[in-house]
């Protein structure tokens, strides 16, 4: 398999009035032909940011400071800002995670899928891009488009929002998805029909996708493959199916006992204690060793590195021995 | 549909309605309603953590603000150890004995007050000495130090534990915690959770926790009670409500909440969206998402049908002779 993306040692922080923030630190993630990758952290770990740079949509106060984001071979962080535009939005597409601030409220839909089909494909005719926008419409699951085209953001449901992005989304035949929580502001019962979709996407159209949540269950149900993030830094990746049932980095293991609850006559579960560290102030070593209930001398001293065994990696001195 | 009291209930609605006006317009208020609360009849025993959940929208923070006394139903009673709260002024002494926590607690803390002057100023309200103040932070998994600060310096965890101590300060016997740790990640949440079980379990304290993670009601509650578009669909026991529910709205959301269908074996996926609260579907008002609707569903509101011990469930499946 060859990687759609590719991910190294990236690194990146923003200036802010009380120091850098290190935001991204020396994080390294692929994505081959086809798969559906998660990364997965709770919020404040840098997911958006690594969304953000893989899109080259920063804010103005980040900075670089390392790594490079290979899409098909080629490094985007390099590229000018000309060629990046012919990248974004046609080879690489977003689903946003508030559907609800990604149209504009003043077109209606028609409208909105015929300026993006004209400005990314250089279709104009408008009956041309009636067509394309039904059959894509369709192929979200909306059961009427012709009707939708006609409607305003308002007047639709933030599910029915999200399957009109989608279909804007595809309609440039992307290689890849960046989709960046985009059930998190869905209901359960709309949220689960939007993961379905995507995943019917990810098969049909035949392409990867980088799915971005703080959801382990999201995660669970619709990825190949984990990253785990946590202060900045992938801490664990591997196969959903090895991540979620054998985690081997204290924090995972925390993650899952405290994602997937059991019912309450099975007693209290054993809470993390405190909160991450501050990003202006990183600790020198493990940068979960101040809630971690396996924490030694070590690890409050130096900074563990990746260890890397096939398909996985974990970054915690509980492993370090055992690969070297 | 109140089941026979095995235990005393604290509190009592009974059959409570609350419609709101829907959009108003240019040309006046519109004659259509919201019918964010149609017919609720619960119980709430004492020394019980009763959940109650359900979608966006389907009435459950209306629900939470008429029990703790603060929005007066259109119709229907709301017995506080039978004292009927809202037959006239609420008497102060009643007032403080329900506590209500929030999503964001910024709500129930003014931006200005140090965590000091919060629990100080709520202390004296309750009659209680100010000396109490460290031992009651402290009992919260404060440490000192947040005590000289406002709201703004605290974390979201931090946040929620002082408007759980300005609850406490109360010494309420119901507490209505709405959604209180829907904007935390997994690792505060247990946290948050772990302290109202032990509010529940060493203090007595009735809780009425509302959420719509399915997770988290099977992890807090004795009892579930699941609303729809305004009505209560299914209420019973939490682990019979997760493993073995009766009414296709709760199959449907369990199957929807990837951490609540490991617990359950159920597995159906509704169909399209939910209904709009002002056209609420005639009939059952689950019929048009639901997969099993018969002819009947289309015509007639379904009762509650007892389907044993106290588990009840509004849908016509049961057959039968209802319940009355
Ligand atoms: N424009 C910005 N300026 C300063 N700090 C930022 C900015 N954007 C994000 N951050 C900070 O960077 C860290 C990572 O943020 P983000 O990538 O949004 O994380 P996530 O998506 O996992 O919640 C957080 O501490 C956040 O507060
Ligand atoms: N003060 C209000 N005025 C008008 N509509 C309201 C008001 N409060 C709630 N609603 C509407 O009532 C319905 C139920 O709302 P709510 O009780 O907040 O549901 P939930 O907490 O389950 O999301 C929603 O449609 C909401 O928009
Ligand atoms: S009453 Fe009918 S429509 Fe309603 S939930 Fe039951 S089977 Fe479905
Ligand atoms: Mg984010
Ligand atoms: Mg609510």
């Amino acid at each position: 398999m060859s990687a759609i993306l590719a991910i190294e040692s990236l690194s990146i922080a923003y200036q802010t009035e009380k120091g850098l923030l290190r935001a991204v630190d020396n994080v390294d993630l692929r994505i081959e032909d086809r798969e559906i990758v998660c990364l997965v952290g709770e919020s404040g770990s840098g997911k958006t940011t690594v969304a953000n740079t893989i899109l080259r949509i920063l804010p103005p106060n980040a900075i670089i400071l390392d790594g490079r984001v290979l899409f098909e071979g080629v490094d985007l962080l390099n590229m000018e800002e000309e060629d990046m535009s012919k990248i974004r939005g046609r080879k690489i597409n977003i689903v946003p995670q508030n559907p609800s601030t990604a149209l504009n409220p003043i077109l209606n839909i028609e409208t909105q899928f015929c300026e993006f089909l004209k400005h990314k494909k250089g279709i104009r005719e408008r009956d041309r891009c009636r067509e394309i926008a039904i059959d894509l419409l369709g192929r979200v699951g909306i059961a009427d488009p012709e009707r939708v085209l006609k409607l305003y953001p308002h007047q639709l449901s933030g599910g029915m929002k999200q399957r009109v992005l989608i279909a804007i989304a595809i309609s440039t035949s992307p290689r890849l998805l960046v989709a960046d929580e985009p059930t998190s502001m869905l209901d359960a019962t709309i949220q689960s029909q939007i993961l379905d979709l995507l995943l019917d996407i990810n098969r049909r159209e035949g392409l990867s996708m980088l799915l971005i949540t703080h959801d382990l269950g999201v995660a669970m149900s619709a990825c190949n493959r984990i990253y785990v993030m946590y202060a900045g830094e992938i801490v664990e990746s591997g196969s959903t199916e090895r991540v979620i049932s054998k985690p081997l980095h204290p924090y995972t293991i925390a993650l899952i006992d405290n994602a997937f609850l059991s019912f309450k006559s099975q007693g209290i579960k054993r809470a993390v204690s405190g909160e991450p560290p501050n990003l202006i102030d990183l600790p020198s070593g493990c940068r979960f060793s101040s809630r971690c209930p396996m924490a030694f001398d070590k690890c409050v001293k130096e900074r563990p590195n990746l260890v890397q065994r096939g398909i996985d990696s974990v970054r915690c001195f509980l492993y370090h021995d055992a690969s070297a | 549909m109140t089941p026979q009291p095995r235990k005393e209930s604290i509190v009592v609605l009974d059959n409570v309605y609350k419609y709101f006006p829907a959009i108003e317009t240019i040309f006046g208020r519109s004659k259509a309603y919201i019918r964010a609360v149609d017919g609720v009849s619960l119980d709430i025993y004492e020394g019980e953590i009763l959940g109650l959940v359900g979608e966006s929208g389907s009435g459950k923070t209306t629900v939470a603000r008429i029990v703790a006394g603060l929005l007066k139903p259109d119709s229907g009673r709301v017995l506080y150890r039978g004292f009927d709260i809202y037959s006239g002024k609420i008497p102060k002494h009643i007032r403080r004995k329900i506590q209500m926590i929030y999503q964001d607690p910024e709500v129930s803390l003014d931006p200005r007050y140090t965590v000091k002057q919060t629990i100080e100023e709520a202390l004296r309200a309750a009659g209680r000495s100010t000396n109490e103040t460290k031992d009651l932070v402290r009992s919260l998994g404060l440490s000192e130090d947040v005590l000289e600060k406002i709201p703004q310096q605290l974390s979201g965890g931090q946040k929620q534990r002082v408007a759980i101590a300005r609850a406490l300060a109360m010494r309420p016997d119901l507490l209505i915690a709405d959604e209180p740790t829907s904007a935390l990640d997994v690792s505060t949440r247990t946290q948050i959770l772990n302290i109202l079980l032990e509010l529940n379990k060493s203090f007595g304290i009735t809780i009425m926790i509302i959420t719509h993670d399915l997770g988290v009601a099977a992890y807090m509650s004795d009892r579930i009670a699941v609303m729809y578009l305004g009505k209560i669909v299914e209420v019973g026991a939490a682990e019979e409500i997760i493993k073995e529910p009766r009414h296709p709205y709760t199959m449907a959301l369990i199957s929807s909440s990837p951490s609540a269908s490991r617990l359950s074996k159920v597995n159906i996926k509704p169909i399209g969206e939910i209904a709009s609260q002002i056209n609420i579907p005639k009939g059952c008002r689950f019929h048009p998402r639901c997969p099993f609707a018969m002819e009947i569903c289309r015509r007639e509101e379904p009762p509650y049908f007892d389907v044993g011990d106290g588990h009840v469930s509004a849908c016509w499946l049961h057959g039968g002779a209802p319940k009355t």
